[in-house]
């Protein structure tokens, strides 16, 4: 009986433990984005107060309004950093997963010589660090006269995101059971009918997030757009955010408000595709 | 008319050689299965058939014409895959009528033949659910739906079975064959199951290592294995084998009992010979207790201590030790019998089979 | 067939090597050759004159360059155990979790998402000496009077740092373990505890092995994008102060772009790719290594 009584208590104890561990690390998580967004809401002066003001006062939208008012408050052109933004992960975006549906389809359902060697191969480009890769590529950029462009960013970002684009959408098609495409092809499909008929819209979800992922990758990227992008021409928000300080200040508000409007995107849209991406990332794990 | 010839047919996977060039010829409407154990190459020869796997060599014929480099769709055949393959993203209903979509047929006889196929197979109150609804028979039969549908010459089956279970089974089973007197085409079944094999088809063909060990109808491959091979997989439980070394009119087992040379075999070997002896089960009995198939011609008598039994309500399968091995014997009428106990068991030499120990053949000419 | 000289996965695979070659293998090329040469983008001239291995030379011998290359394996060494640690506590705590898994599941995620430059400036913010979230709450509470110098110090300021960089990738390891943890076959577990292990004779011989290539799958992950923390230290401290949290990135940045010197900085360069590349092809082994372990037990 005793024993029996010292396990339960252990084991509400424990649970206990479990909560309390668990509210810490999502507060941990959780906090300083809550932070920048409370910030973004109050003057300076109540950011700079001492001793600190714990409970905001004084609730605006003033940052967002002068950001987005044209080039009000500071001068920052917010509007045009926000469609560089866009122009350049989305168009890099579905070229990235043009390139990598069909280098993924590859993976998944061809076998050929030096198979996983390629794929290392891909991978290792990837893994060439931003500002390593930048010194070339704005150099030769610089020589073509493509520096400060859409294009060169949209190109560079295509090349960033397709060896992930190939590995997530090679694990979504991998989900696939093969019979089905053979299935399709015995009812009399072609292997391009196949395909469009059956596999892409089983892997849809999974390519879509495979999407969303190149998107966010590109919306975030700062080593390589620092130094190849140089006026509103291109500038993108990472590094618009910059703009914000200047030698010896920093607009803490402005600033708040413009990491805000890069995250509300990132945060929606990962979660739309939470669920798909973990499973293509882990696909190859379990099943070779 | 849609007989299926195969000629010298070879699969290679880069110097692997899986299919040994295999010869095989199906009738028109003719039922037949694929047999043997897994890695046999029955599977990969079922798909070059089919069309999704290249063929390394040989020739495979459909309806008298060569098919080796036709894609799939265009060898009018359908197929039933182990796992279904039914499109999760597609209800019954567009599942079944998938094939003649894409062949641009009129939708009204998409329809009647969709509902014709549901009807035979008695899922006409699924039709609008998704396979992930639906339990394992039901997906089974949508499958097979979807390859009536289409009216395809030949049918591929590629164990379609497997993944249902045992009483489920033999319904199918029954539904399958039930199918073929309906459609009237060309059938070939892949299976590992020789009770499949057996009650499904006109003719079986038992593969091994990617060769062919016999053809033949259901009692031929049974009554008279060709190898020592078919011998032990067809038939259950398997029929008795054991090495045995022949000295004048008698068969010398291991550890030094003998048995008399059956009578059908004294011509064919020579002393000295190293033989494999098979009796079936069915053809060692109890004395008295066994099938009283006509006149014995051939029977000799031994008494033997009984190891263990398992009584199976119409039949006792006994098993005893004769030459360093276990036998089995059914026992029919049984009563009951303890463990050690001695008793008289026959054994129908009539029955018995030798394959040469060296290749395998049987040694019936 | 009728391409005979091009397979399908050949001209499958085509558009993605063009692209890689374009945008990533020739100008690697020809930074490697311009870091045999002492180009600098003011005189680019410079650009022809090949010196050997001078560049490389110096930079090996270097004190500056090693102290950051030191820093920058130390700073590695310490995010990614200790992310690798929190990522698999995290990743328990949440597969405990009764209810709400699928809120926390994405909470958990969030960090994954944020752009480099963002956690950076975050933490600049929250770390600030005056005006951070760290010192307020610590002069609130009573803890400290005086505000503590967290990125004006060196070494306070490379802790920041590390702190930063755990915060904002423990979820690729906590993500990817979880899903480990929910694909884990229960009966194994149950086994061993009917067999008599403890909990954590459990989880050491029974959890911890099938999870491995799931661990394996984050750090490969992590492996490909390590110069990330480039952006970030780039924002919280830009290598200061007084060059105290320069990592080999923020160097060869230093070098290439405020110095001008490219050829210096692409032999610089080159040494950190190699090191990526030495990352992530030992990590891709034992990802493999891993996977066929689970192949075999599984």
């Amino acid at each position: 009986m005793d024993q029996n009584n010292a396990h339960r208590l252990k084991r509400r104890g424990l649970k206990v433990l479990h909560l309390v561990g668990l509210f810490l690390a999502m507060l941990v998580i959780c906090l300083p984005g809550l932070w920048i967004v409370l910030n973004s809401l109050r003057p300076t002066v109540e950011i700079m107060a001492k001793p600190p003001v714990w409970i905001p006062q004084d609730i605006s939208l003033d940052a967002y309004r002068s950001m987005f008012g044209g080039a009000g408050q500071g001068g920052i052109p917010v509007w045009e950093y926000f469609r560089n933004s866009l122009i350049i992960s989305i168009t890099s975006t579905v070229i990235a997963l043009i390139i990598g549906m069909a280098g993924g389809y590859a993976f998944a359902r061809y076998k050929f010589k030096g198979k996983s060697a390629v794929f290392l191969g891909f991978m290792l480009t990837r893994a060439v660090p931003g500002i390593a890769l930048s010194l070339p590529l704005f150099m030769i950029f610089a020589r073509l006269g493509i520096i400060d462009t859409h294009f060169s960013m949209i190109l560079i970002y295509v090349a960033l995101n397709v060896p992930f684009t190939i590995w997530l959408i090679d694990g979504f098609f991998r989900q696939v059971p093969k019979d089905l495409a053979e299935a399709a092809q015995i009812d009399g499909c072609t292997r391009w009918q196949a395909f469009w008929q059956v596999e892409f819209p089983l892997a849809g979800p999974g390519i879509a997030s495979a999407g969303i992922f190149a998107f966010l990758t590109s919306w975030n990227e700062y080593a390589l757009a620092s130094q190849i992008t140089r006026s509103v021409n291109s500038k993108t928000l990472p590094v618009g955010l910059l703009d914000y300080t200047s030698e010896f200040t920093i607009d803490w508000r402005g600033m708040c408000a413009l990491a805000v409007v890069m995250i509300v995107p990132a945060l929606t849209l990962t979660f739309i595709i939470q669920k798909h991406l973990v499973s293509g990332l882990t696909f190859g794990a379990v099943k070779g | 008319m849609a007989p299926v010839t195969l000629k010298k047919l070879v699969k290679r996977y880069g110097n692997v050689d899986v299919v040994h060039g295999i010869d095989l010829e199906v009738k028109d409407r003719e039922f037949i299965a694929l047999v043997g154990p897994s890695g046999c190459g029955k599977s990969t020869t079922l798909r070059m058939i089919a069309g999704l796997e290249d063929i390394s060599d040989g020739v495979i014929e459909i309806g008298g014409k060569p098919v080796n480099d036709l894609p799939p769709r265009a060898r009018n055949i359908s197929m039933v895959f182990q796992s279904y393959a039914l499109y999760p993203h597609m209800t019954v209903r567009e599942n079944m009528g998938f094939s003649l979509k894409i062949g641009k047929v009129q939708q009204a006889e998409i329809d009647q033949r969709v509902n014709e196929a549901a009807a035979i197979l008695d899922l006409e109150k699924y039709m609008d659910r998704r396979p992930s609804q639906l339990s394992g028979g039901q997906r089974q039969r949508v499958a097979m739906g979807r390859a009536i549908v289409r009216k395809p010459e030949v049918f591929l089956f590629d164990e379609p079975l497997s993944n249902l279970d045992a009483k489920l089974r033999t319904q199918v089973r029954t539904e399958i064959k039930r199918l073929h007197a309906k459609v009237q085409a060309t059938m070939i079944y892949v299976t590992h199951d020789q009770v499949e094999a057996m009650t499904l088809s006109d003719r079986i063909v038992i593969m091994r290592d990617g060769y062919i060990e016999q053809v033949g109808t259901p009692e031929e491959v049974f009554k008279r294995p060709a190898t020592r091979f078919v011998a032990g997989f067809i038939g259950s439980p398997p029929m008795n084998l054991n090495e045995a070394t022949v000295d004048g009119g008698r068969l010398v087992l291991k550890g030094g009992q003998s048995l008399p040379l059956p009578l059908e075999f004294r011509n064919k070997v020579v002393a000295g010979e190293k033989v494999i002896f098979g009796l079936r089960p069915d053809d060692i009995y109890p004395t008295g207790h066994g099938l009283s198939s006509g006149e014995a011609t051939d029977v000799h008598e031994l008494s033997l201590p009984v190891s263990i039994t398992e009584p199976l309500g119409n039949e006792t399968l006994v098993f005893i030790t004769l030459g360093e091995k276990e036998w089995v014997s059914r026992m029919l009428n049984p009563r009951p019998l303890a463990a050690g106990e001695t008793i008289k068991l026959s054994f129908d030499l009539s029955q018995a089979h030798l394959f040469s120990a060296e290749t395998g053949k049987t040694l019936r000419s | 067939m009728k391409f005979p000289k091009l397979s399908a996965p050949t001209l499958l695979l085509l558009p993605a090597i063009i692209v890689l070659a374009a945008v990533i293998v020739l100008p690697l090329l020809f930074s490697l050759y311009s870091s045999f040469t002492p180009f600098r983008l003011t005189k680019p001239e410079t650009i022809w004159i090949l010196i050997g291995f001078r560049n490389y030379m110096s930079a090996l011998t270097s004190l500056e360059f090693w102290t950051a290359f030191g820093r920058t394996v130390l700073l590695l060494t310490i995010a990614l155990n200790a992310e690798m640690f929190l990522g698999l506590g995290l990743a328990m705590l949440v597969n405990k979790a009764t209810r709400g898994q699928r809120l926390l599941r994405t909470l958990m995620m969030f960090p994954m998402m944020f752009s480099p430059v963002l956690v950076g400036f975050q933490f600049k913010f929250l770390f600030n000496d005056n005006i951070g979230f760290v010192n307020n709450v610590l002069q609130s509470l009573g803890i400290t009077t005086s505000a503590i110098p967290w990125l004006i110090d060196g070494n306070l300021a490379l802790f920041s740092i590390i702190v930063a960089e755990i915060w904002s990738s423990t979820s690729v390891f906590a993500i990817l373990i979880l899903a480990g943890l929910l694909a884990m076959p229960q009966e194994p577990v149950e086994a061993a505890r009917v067999d008599g292990c403890t909990p954590w004779q459990t989880f050491r011989y029974v959890t911890w092995p099938y999870l491995m290539p799931f661990a394996m799958i984050a750090m490969t992950i992590r492996s490909l994008d390590v110069a990330r923390a480039y952006d970030i230290v780039k924002i919280m401290t830009d290598g200061g102060p007084a060059k105290r949290t320069e990592l080999l990135w923020t160097l060869v940045g230093r070098t290439a772009y405020s110095d001008a010197r490219m050829g210096m900085a692409n032999a610089m360069a080159y040494i950190s790719i190699l090191l990526s590349i030495l990352f992530t092809v030992y990590f891709f082994r034992k990802l493999a290594a891993a996977r066929q372990q689970i192949g075999a037990e599984w």
